[in-house]
């Protein structure tokens, strides 16, 4: 066998392997850090995560829109943070973890009732990422314990150094009396 | 109580935007890529970074009916465009609420777009404004010609989309209306010939512009103004926003 016959024969060989390998798949991924989260009413929560991109193409974190849906309008409300802060994502990346979302707490439903919602993201060319569910927990309000307000601690005193005073006055020897 | 029932994916599609006289428009393409249609689709709020938003009025929900399964809802929306940089990107947040088997489920919807250049509009504008004011259980409106003086842009017909039973309460003298009291109200100048006395001249305003309603509270509604052109003696320009109206019933 030549040498051009064998550069031929290894040539169609790769050419053949390539044609058997899977291609690659185009995906963009979002994992939050956290899936689930309990506020009380009127508390703002920032979910953080990661982005990886596996697009072939190379992104900026505004090349990036989240959209949320299923979730109680009159108790939450969400908030894109991703990309607001503008910085690559190259192809074959993984970020650090970043701001994806904020969510507020508008006000809590009869009980504890967990209150689940839906996201993906979509970039710029139309990849779309895998739906995910994220699920609130609006607990009431708890009242804070009983702590004396500052008039009655001062009162309490108050009565307490009158107390070690009359005590301190009949421990004291009368006159005369030689005791 | 809401909950994840069937998987609802809606993106917003492209967006037309015209950057003009400090004023940013942006025709904004909602689409249900889903297999289930969502009812009563409205939008609740529509954001733009820190712009101020001139229409929508900030309130009132603008109703876009039915969201079918694999359809496209539109809308439009202006803000002002001072403080804003040509070239930069800011974040346009759609929120909505639609309902699924009678429950009511939030949508929000987010994309950034890069403001353009001010360009001249593609069409020319009719200068003109529509201003509501509204009290319980009345809708009160104006309409303001602001072209420049010695404009043939005559502010002639007046037109609103309701959603509730409503009465025409208010016409403003020499001009009519047509209604059928629960879908639409158009009121036009009585004008015929020139010199057209009663339509609405550069710089001048009417009001008067009257509906009443059982409703207390209001909905965002589509208006148009329409001009008559004073050179040629036909119609003129035409401009659309949203107004509020009477609200329907839940």
């Amino acid at each position: 066998m030549t040498v051009s016959a064998i550069k031929r024969f290894i040539f169609a060989s790769a050419l053949l392997l390539a044609g058997l390998l899977p291609a690659q798949a185009i995906e963009l991924r979002v994992t939050p850090a956290l899936s689930s989260v309990t506020l009380t009413p009127g508390e703002r929560v920032i979910v953080a995560g990661t982005i990886t991109n596996l697009t072939g193409t190379d992104l900026l974190t505004n090349d990036i829109f989240l959209s949320f849906s299923a979730y109680a309008p009159d108790y939450l409300q969400i908030d894109q943070l991703l990309g607001l802060d503008e910085f690559a994502l190259p192809d074959r990346t993984i970020s650090d973890e970043i701001a994806l979302f904020s969510i507020i707490a508008l006000g809590a439903p009869a009980g504890a009732t967990p209150l689940p919602f839906e996201f993906f993201a979509i970039d710029i060319n139309g990849v779309v990422s895998t739906a995910q569910t994220f699920v609130v927990v609006i607990a009431a309000d708890t009242p804070p314990a009983d702590v004396p307000e500052p008039a009655m601690a001062l009162l309490f005193l108050m009565g307490a150094g009158c107390l070690y005073i009359r005590t301190r006055q009949r421990r004291r020897p009368m006159p005369g009396t030689g005791n | 109580m809401a909950s994840v029932t069937t998987p609802v994916q809606v993106i917003l599609g492209d967006l037309g935007m015209e950057n003009y006289e400090n004023e940013l428009r942006v025709g904004i393409s909602i689409i249900n890529a889903s297999t289930v249609a969502l009812a009563n689709f409205r939008l609740t709020d529509i954001g733009l970074g820190a712009a101020k938003a001139i229409n929508p009025p900030a309130g009132p929900p603008l109703y876009l009916g039915t969201l079918g399964a694999h359809g496209t809802a539109l809308a439009a929306a202006r803000f002002s465009s001072a403080g804003l940089t040509a070239g930069a990107k800011y974040l346009l947040s759609v929120r909505a609420v639609y309902q699924l088997d009678g429950v009511n489920y939030g949508l929000q919807l987010n994309k950034y777009i890069t403001l353009p250049a001010p360009a001249l509009p593609e069409m020319p504008r009719l200068r003109a404004r529509m201003v509501a004011q509204t009290v319980p259980n009345y809708w009160n409106y104006t309409l303001v010609n602001d072209e420049a003086p010695g404009s043939t842009q005559w502010l002639a017909s007046f037109s609103v989309q309701v959603a509730a039973p409503v009465a025409v309460t208010g016409t403003p003298p020499g001009w009519s209306v047509v209604t059928d009291n629960i879908s639409y109200v158009l009121w036009t100048a009585d004008d015929f010939v020139p010199p057209y006395v009663h339509q609405v001249q550069p710089g001048q305003s009417l009001g008067g512009f009257q509906l009443m309603s059982a409703s207390t509270s209001s909905e965002s509604s589509p208006a148009t103004v329409a001009a008559w052109d004073q050179t040629i003696d036909t119609g003129g320009r035409t401009i659309g926003d949203y107004l509020p109206t009477p609200a329907r019933r839940p």
